[in-house]
């Protein structure tokens, strides 16, 4: 028994060890790399900032999932992100507001009060895009287009895009005439996704509401593929908003069909999934067996006017982590070159020859370092030349 | 491949005549098996046989695509990223407040109350407004108030007969409750057909059999 836990981390937060933590650095690079290709520039915002405008246009989850210090230099209260978005809104808005659109991509570490899942991390990796200035459909389809475009990097396969329109849900909440209470209900009832729950609820429907709520019970059936968007045209009422958003959604599961033809398309109507910042379109990237959404995303056209610059935005992130796990798993290999510790000039200038050329030259200093290389730097003829180590 | 989590016992028993309405038949039996794992006759679906309260835990992490589990143990855990699909009507009952028949009721403000269900009692008498000490028992509720361990107990009651044999009496419903089908929101994107025909044929022995 080890009697002292001083080596123990709290529960949900991980570290990650020599290989693993290569590969993830890795493959942030990589992916990083392929938004940059896209003209999403590199922006790094701080780990801790100010509460207000770490919380500014977000719903209560992500204040809940705050961590607060106090700062003793203004006695404000700062918060350690939980969320990139609301951050990387306020670049757009505040500095960078000389161009019409701005794409951003960002990649670090989020830390959360209670883990998403329990059991879950406390701490993500979180990488993602944000595009800030486009009101119609082409941003979103380049988001979505990005979004899945890392999928493919990743190399992952069966590859579900769910995809979603809070304004539905929205226009649904107008027509029924819910006071609070009612509306409370309906949300939590969503939220959870309780069929049997909204069917009650819909049993005393007179309790809470002016209107009719059967149409939230039929959000719930308008889950499955494509074709389900006829379907909603004949169930849902049929309001100009309403035909506007499923118009929307429309467009974007042809674009989808058009761009990733192997990628399979779900319609989740019932999805209200950060609601309270979302304004149109919502999706989620989710692979067969990982048991939750890898990545999700969506519009969130008000954020930016606590900045002082309403924009329209829409954007992803995805948990990088979870991202790496798609991959197959890398062992430690031994590819290093092994040099002797002693090293006079001539041999000083091969090793930095060897590892300007990206190998990898490792200082024999004890044992152990063998183990990490398959050749070593020998002396022949007065010459150095790299030979195969033999274990 | 879709895997179904359900409990051993009273629950498995009034599930199978469901599940094989669905066309799902088990190749082993879990009570004399000792397989955790049971083979279907259909090689796509298996069948994880587990304590009721660890369900919701597994389709939640998406161990299992679906899962069959009361109400009141969806409601204990509360967790994310769980759909509930279908009211299978199965072991329905009431989760309820009882207290004993001799005190006045269960109006004070500060309330000691025992329960195994501490998510459920917690969230309740904070809506009401009521402060309360939450005591967690395993099982025997109906004692603690008699020995004066708690004021008032909330737990499941079916016929409400050992609360009368208790001389304590049945207060607030907090909910109904019955069986329910649920199903990991992932996997129900994912593998959105094959969980959706089970779905629809449980559906339509439910119905068939509350008729």
């Amino acid at each position: 028994m080890i009697d002292n836990d001083r080596w123990q981390l709290p529960q949900g937060i991980e570290e990650l060890l020599p290989v693993k933590a290569a590969a993830l650095e890795a493959l942030r690079v990589q992916l990083l790399g392929s938004m940059q290709a896209r003209g999403y520039r590199l922006v790094s915002p701080p780990m801790i900032e100010f509460l207000e405008s770490l919380l500014t246009g977000t719903g209560s989850a992500v204040e809940r999932a705050t961590y607060r210090v106090s700062d003793s230099e203004t006695g404000r209260t700062m918060g350690v992100r939980a969320d990139f978005t609301p951050q990387v809104a306020r670049i757009d808005a505040h500095y960078l507001t000389d161009s019409e659109v701005n794409r951003l991509c960002y990649a670090g570490p989020v830390v959360r009060t209670r883990p998403r899942t329990p059991g879950g991390a406390r701490e993500e990796l979180q990488l993602g895009g944000e595009l800030f200035g486009i009101a119609d459909l082409s941003a979103d389809y380049e988001v979505i287009d990005t979004m899945l475009n890392l999928f493919d990097v990743v190399g992952a396969k069966d590859v579900t895009l769910s995809i979603g329109h809070v304004g539905i849900y929205r226009e649904l909440v107008k027509l029924a005439k819910l006071d609070e209470q009612g509306k409370q209900a309906i949300l939590a009832t969503l939220q959870q996704f309780s069929i049997p729950d909204m069917d009650a609820l819909i049993e005393r429907e007179g309790e809470i509401s002016n209107g009719d709520l059967s149409s939230f019970r039929s959000l719930m059936d308008l889950s499955g593929d494509v074709s389900l968007l006829d379907s909603a045209r004949a169930v849902l009422p049929n309001t100009a908003e309403i035909v506007a958003c499923l118009d929307q959604l429309t467009g974007v599961c042809e674009f989808v069909t058009r761009s990733y033809p192997e990628v399979n398309i779900h319609i989740d109507l019932a999805n209200v999934r950060g609601y309270q910042y979302h304004t149109g379109i919502i999706f989620e990237c989710l692979v067969e067996g990982a048991g939750k959404a890898l990545a999700n995303g969506g519009r969130y056209d008000a954020i930016g006017a606590g900045f002082g610059r309403s924009r329209p935005a829409t954007g992803f992130s995805a948990d990088l982590k979870a991202l790496l796990s798609l991959q197959p798993e890398v062992f430690n290999q031994a590819k290093a070159i092994l040099a002797p510790s002693e090293q006079g000039e001539g041999l000083r200038s091969v090793i930095a020859e060897l590892r300007s050329s990206g190998e990898q030259v490792i200082n024999r200093l004890s044992e152990t370092d063998a183990e990490l290389c398959d050749r070593q730097l020998v002396i022949k003829k007065n010459q150095w030349v790299v030979e195969l180590l033999m274990h | 491949m879709i895997t179904i989590a359900l409990s051993k016992g009273r629950i498995y028993k009034q599930a199978l005549p469901l599940l094989s309405a669905a066309g799902v038949e088990p190749v082993d039996d879990p009570d004399t098996s000792r397989k955790l794992i049971l083979d279907t006759n259909q090689s796509a679906i298996k069948l994880v046989v587990i304590r009721a309260t660890d369900v919701p835990t597994y389709v939640q992490f998406g161990a299992a695509d679906i899962g069959i589990v009361g109400k009141d143990t969806l409601m204990e855990h509360n967790g994310h990223g769980i759909s509930e699909l279908l009211d299978l009507k199965i072991n329905p009952c009431r989760l309820s407040v009882a207290y004993p028949a001799t005190a006045s009721n269960c109006q004070k403000r500060q309330l000691k109350v025992a329960t195994k269900y501490v998510n459920i009692a917690n969230r309740y008498f904070a809506a009401q407004g009521v402060q309360t000490e939450i005591i967690k028992l395993y099982g025997s509720m109906e004692l603690a108030p008699l020995v004066g361990l708690a004021d008032c107990i909330v737990d499941l009651v079916e016929t409400g007969n050992t609360l009368k044999a208790n001389n304590m009496v049945e207060g607030n419903i907090i909910a109904n409750i019955s069986c329910r089908l649920i199903a990991n929101n992932a996997s129900l994107k994912t593998q959105h057909n094959p969980i959706m025909k089970l779905v629809e044929e449980m559906s339509a022995a439910v119905n068939a059999a509350s008729e």
